[in-house]
């Protein structure tokens, strides 16, 4: 079993199930200035869309983002 | 003249006799909106822009009155009142001013004229309400991109492959939709694909930007 690199697994997520996954991390995106509370795309965009659409310092992003100990919802596995 | 058609030229004489015609150049105004309203007009020669500003100073063209129209009629009704609008001439023009507080009092005896004046500014509402709803759905964009972001709620599939959130939907069907036209859907698509927000093929619409839609679904784009 091969585990994701956790940093590009959180990337990937949508914000949505970021959201559902961690409820606290509203206060996250609305600390980064993000519009995504209440986006009806949430469902679409992944945290890299978000840093993308933003130009956000996926650094600092990921940094601020580790307070809230998200839980990435998916672990890849390959043989 | 729809207001006088059924006065009695006893009436008419009376009210012309009690009237004052106006002179306006081009470009001047017969009334400022927030005036009191002493007078009413029934516009006998050129043409008059119906404005009013908000408190930013937007401006916005209620109507345009023609020859033989009635404006600025609110004083006989109500006494007391303000012009709801600025009346300024297209044109150099001529018009008819009656004494509001005159007309009123003959409104007060004359019933025939009270109808008649009722159906001159419920034809004016329906006028407004006819345009208020076209203002309404007036931000075709807006409508469009608020149908796109439905679907994909509803229906949208992301690759996993490329980026972007397919919608299987025709420009045919989003006009419909949105009550809106293929050529009017097929400009906005084409602008928004130019863009770069979105990618369109045959019976297929593929959003790459989901925040330049949403962006344009709330107006915040043009």
């Amino acid at each position: 079993m091969l585990i994701m690199n956790e940093h590009l697994e959180l990337l990937d997520m949508s914000v949505e199930d970021v959201l559902k996954s961690t409820p606290s991390t509203i206060k996250f995106f609305i600390s980064q200035h993000a519009d995504c509370i209440g986006c009806r795309m949430a469902h679409f965009c992944s945290l890299r869309d978000v840093i993308k659409t933003y130009e956000l310092d996926e650094k600092k992003f990921l940094k601020e983002l580790s307070k809230y100990n998200v839980q990435t919802t998916l672990i890849r596995s390959k043989k | 003249m729809v207001v006088f058609e059924n006065a009695t030229d006893d009436d008419l004489k009376l009210i012309l006799q009690n009237s004052i015609t106006r002179s306006i150049e081009e470009s001047s105004f017969f009334f400022f909106q927030g005036d009191t309203a002493e007078y009413l007009y029934i516009l006998t020669g050129g043409q008059v822009k119906l404005m009013q500003s908000n408190p930013n100073g937007q401006q916005v063209n209620l109507r345009t009155i023609y020859p033989w129209q009635m404006f600025g009629a609110l004083g006989a009704v109500r006494a007391e009142a303000t012009y709801p609008a600025s009346a300024q001439a297209l044109e150099n023009c001529t018009a008819l001013a009656i004494p509001s507080k005159f007309l009123h009092s003959m409104l007060e005896t004359r019933p025939y004229l009270s109808f008649d004046l009722m159906k001159l500014m419920t034809s004016y509402i329906q006028e407004m309400q006819a345009r208020y709803r076209e203002l309404a759905t007036e931000r075709v964009e807006q409508r469009v991109a608020n149908a796109l972001i439905r679907l994909a709620g509803q229906s949208g599939i992301k690759s996993e492959k490329e980026a972007g959130i397919e919608l299987s939907f025709s420009r045919q069907d989003v006009a419909e939709m949105t009550g809106s036209t293929l050529y009017t859907i097929s400009r906005l698509l084409s602008e928004w694909e130019r863009q770069g927000i979105i990618k369109t093929g045959r019976e297929k619409i593929k959003i790459l930007v989901p925040h330049g839609l949403v962006r344009i679904a709330e107006g915040l784009e043009k």
